[in-house]
């Protein structure tokens, strides 16, 4: 999809993002523990935006005109969702149904790739972005208090940004290492010479604090997801760009003091990710991460990763804490809630599930 | 709590029925299509090899001719093995060695000519020249050293370092073609763990995750076909691209080279009997499937002339649009549906990644 006006947006999606939100959503919201956001289509091929309860309930669809990827909380009452890739529109909501929601867009030689986070205060929101004819990665800086109009950019150091994180005064990037451009599609244009890394920027000066690679023989590892956890340290998702019969470790870990390393997770259960991880979250001592491409969910602790347990869903991908537990989302519309239940709906759940 | 994902295993493990039927399809794939099919490629490549030698030694413009047919035998059979993307093309940057494309920013032709310009001796050692830029040691260079602004200089002189360079990318591309087939010889390799799924295999599990395997490799040669050789030069509107964005438009081989994909893309879904495992009420895939592939190649074969006649002239180059939906239906039907209906347990397009 090609740049986006405001009009265009809100021709192409109609009027039903305010009439979407569903009587009383705002006194669920009261009332749930945990509110999750998470992108949809349906199964006639429409896509939008949902928060949902924690039951698994929808409390507010909003329509989207293109697939929407990952949706990030602001306060308890904002959230934003961004285009998937190589999508160029965002639309921030309010998720009390309070105003309507507020569509903007990467400029004209950007586009966004999915992921964004805000700055602790809420005032800005960084975005992920791709310099596509410079083959740069790029954060842009939207200023949530105005509109989120985009006020600067900063280099993600690095080519295929993907996931962001906020933490204090800095911002972590995973830089995937894969050139895009949207001539040729969602091919990957360098796997040979990609260079995935794990970039820190100071978030008031954009200036680069440091930068991780993993060890040469892991180079087709694409790091494009990453969840923190209290102790400061990072754990890392990848994507394996290599010859899918070679089995290599897909995920690590980052902490301050030791950098950053392979986590060493079994091979068997590795082999389970189909080279792809889709999601990651974590709980306490517990990480869980799914492939949607294999449907398998593997849960352990990180500090003894040789134990896992190992579950299996068709297409699950979306993963957040929930109590003691993980919520998972699936493409084929299932939503498993940490108290065993299952609850399974028409639309089809993206991606990503976050949680606030 | 995990009874319900217990459930969801059982299904998984007893389940779909059909999906064994297709089982047979990998082994017939391998035998019947991959190894005569990376055979043939080492042996065009070692042709290359021989005829690129003798044109050195003469500089005879009827040497340039034979090494220009062969060239074309070496990249037409190339293109009945470049969509196997799995197992031994996929290993040691092996494919982008051989062709690396799409090339967005002509880092090739860059790349190729400043080492003509510098006459860098480096690249003439095959070896040491697998250990450069992927850019410089494939088919595209190649492509440029042969039919590309100054190859006349070919003819004018023996043992010059334009040719010796050629030679040095025909000796790569042999050694990769080999190693690719040996890859698939190898009877404790690959062709062993995709035909043989098994709980006690890393790799494939059960029938379904290795007929997954294939019908997912089908349906991302139809994405690349489209996206990466048609998409940059099928008009959008009244819009035309640049010619010079085909692939192998220097040496006129688009379109065969086009053919050569889909054609073989047919033959092998042709021998692995792999639609022949559809239940009765899907039967009709298998003659969409055959429909549209003669549809792409009818749509092909009236594309003469040279490709910048081609993508300039509205008639023709209407032709290219055409293909994009075509191929877009195909990796629709192979993809999607037969996936379905074979009850597989996803397709899953490697260029999807998020």
């Amino acid at each position: 999809m090609g740049p986006m006006d405001r009009r265009t947006f809100i021709r192409s999606a109609g009027a039903a993002f305010v009439a979407a939100l569903l009587p009383r959503a705002a006194e669920a919201i009261d009332q749930t523990d945990v509110v999750f956001g998470t992108a949809y289509m349906t199964g006639d091929g429409a896509f939008g935006a949902a928060l949902l309860d924690d039951k698994g309930r929808t409390l507010t669809r909003i329509r989207l005109p293109a697939r929407g990827h990952e949706v990030v909380f602001s306060t308890a009452d904002r959230a934003v969702v961004f285009a998937r890739r190589p999508g160029t529109f965002a639309m921030a909501f309010s998720t009390i149904g309070k105003d309507e929601p507020l569509v903007f867009s990467s400029p004209a030689d950007r586009h966004f790739y999915g992921h964004g986070a805000f700055s602790p205060d809420g005032k800005l929101l960084y975005a992920t972005e791709n310099d596509f004819e410079q083959a740069r990665g790029a954060i842009g800086i939207y200023d949530a208090t105005d509109r989120f109009r985009r006020i600067g950019e900063y280099s993600s150091y690095g080519t295929g940004p993907h996931d962001i994180h906020v933490s204090g005064d800095t911002l972590a990037v995973a830089n995937g290492g894969l050139e895009t451009h949207p001539d040729f599609g969602r091919t990957k244009l360098n796997v040979a010479a990609m260079q995935p890394s794990l970039a820190f920027v100071d978030r008031h000066d954009g200036s680069l604090i440091a930068r991780h690679f993993l060890a040469s023989d892991l180079s087709k590892v694409s790091i494009r997801h990453m969840v923190g956890d209290k102790s400061g340290r990072l754990f890392i998702a990848g994507q394996h760009e290599g010859n899918p019969a070679r089995i290599v470790p897909l995920l690590a870990r980052w902490h301050p003091d030791t950098g950053l390393s392979p986590l060493p997770v079994a091979d068997n259960a590795i082999a389970r990710m189909k080279g792809y991880i889709g999601s990651i979250a974590i709980n306490g001592d517990q990480l869980a991460v799914t492939s949607p491409k294999s449907g398998v969910m593997l849960r352990f602790d990180p500090g003894d990763p040789s134990r896992v347990e190992i579950t299996e869903q068709p297409k699950i991908c979306g993963l957040a804490a929930m109590g003691p537990d993980f919520a998972a989302t699936s493409m084929v519309g299932t939503m498993q809630l940490a108290d065993g239940e299952t609850r399974k709906t028409e639309l089809l759940w993206d991606n990503h599930l976050s949680g606030v | 709590m995990q009874r319900w994902w217990i459930a969801l295993l059982l299904i998984a493990l007893t389940g779909p029925v059909k999906a064994v039927d297709s089982q047979s399809a990998i082994g017939r794939s391998i035998d019947g299509y991959v190894i005569p099919n990376v055979e043939r490629f080492a042996e065009t490549a070692d042709i290359l090899v021989s005829d690129i030698g003798a044109l050195c030694d003469t500089g005879s413009p009827d040497m340039l001719a034979a090494v220009h047919d062969t060239f074309r035998n070496a990249v037409l059979s190339h293109a009945r093995i470049d969509f196997l993307r799995i197992g031994p093309l996929e290993e040691a940057n092996r494919r982008d060695a051989l062709l690396f494309w799409p090339d967005r920013r002509s880092t090739g032709l860059k790349q190729v000519q400043r080492i003509i310009a510098l006459e860098d001796e480096s690249v003439l050692d095959s070896e040491a020249l697998r250990n450069k830029s992927v850019a410089l040691q494939g088919f595209g260079a190649l492509e440029f050293l042969l039919h590309g602004t100054g190859s006349q200089i070919l003819v004018e002189e023996t043992g010059g370092f334009r040719c010796l360079y050629a030679l040095s990318i025909a000796n790569n591309i042999a050694a990769i073609a080999d190693a690719i087939a040996q890859g698939w010889q190898d009877e404790d390799g690959f062709a062993r763990q995709w035909s043989e799924p098994g709980p006690d295999n890393i790799l494939y599990r059960n029938t379904g995750e290795s007929v997954a395997a294939l019908v997912g490799m089908i349906s991302n040669a139809l994405e690349i076909i489209r996206d990466q050789r048609l998409k940059p030069i099928a008009p959008f509107g009244l819009d035309k691209k640049p010619y010079k964005r085909a692939l192998f438009w220097r040496s006129g081989l688009t379109r065969d080279m086009l053919a050569a994909s889909l054609a073989g893309l047919r033959d092998m879904i042709q021998i692995s009997a792999l639609l022949k495992a559809l239940p009765e009420d899907r039967h009709w895939i298998a003659g969409s499937v055959a429909f549209e592939f003669d549809n792409a190649l009818a749509a092909l074969s009236k594309l003469d002339g040279t490709v910048q006649s081609i993508v300039e002239d509205p008639e023709k180059s209407s032709n290219l649009a055409y293909l994009v939906v075509v191929t877009r239906s195909l990796q629709n039907l192979l993809g999607e549906q037969v996936a379905e209906a074979l009850g597989l347990p996803t397709t899953f397009s490697p260029l999807d990644g998020d």
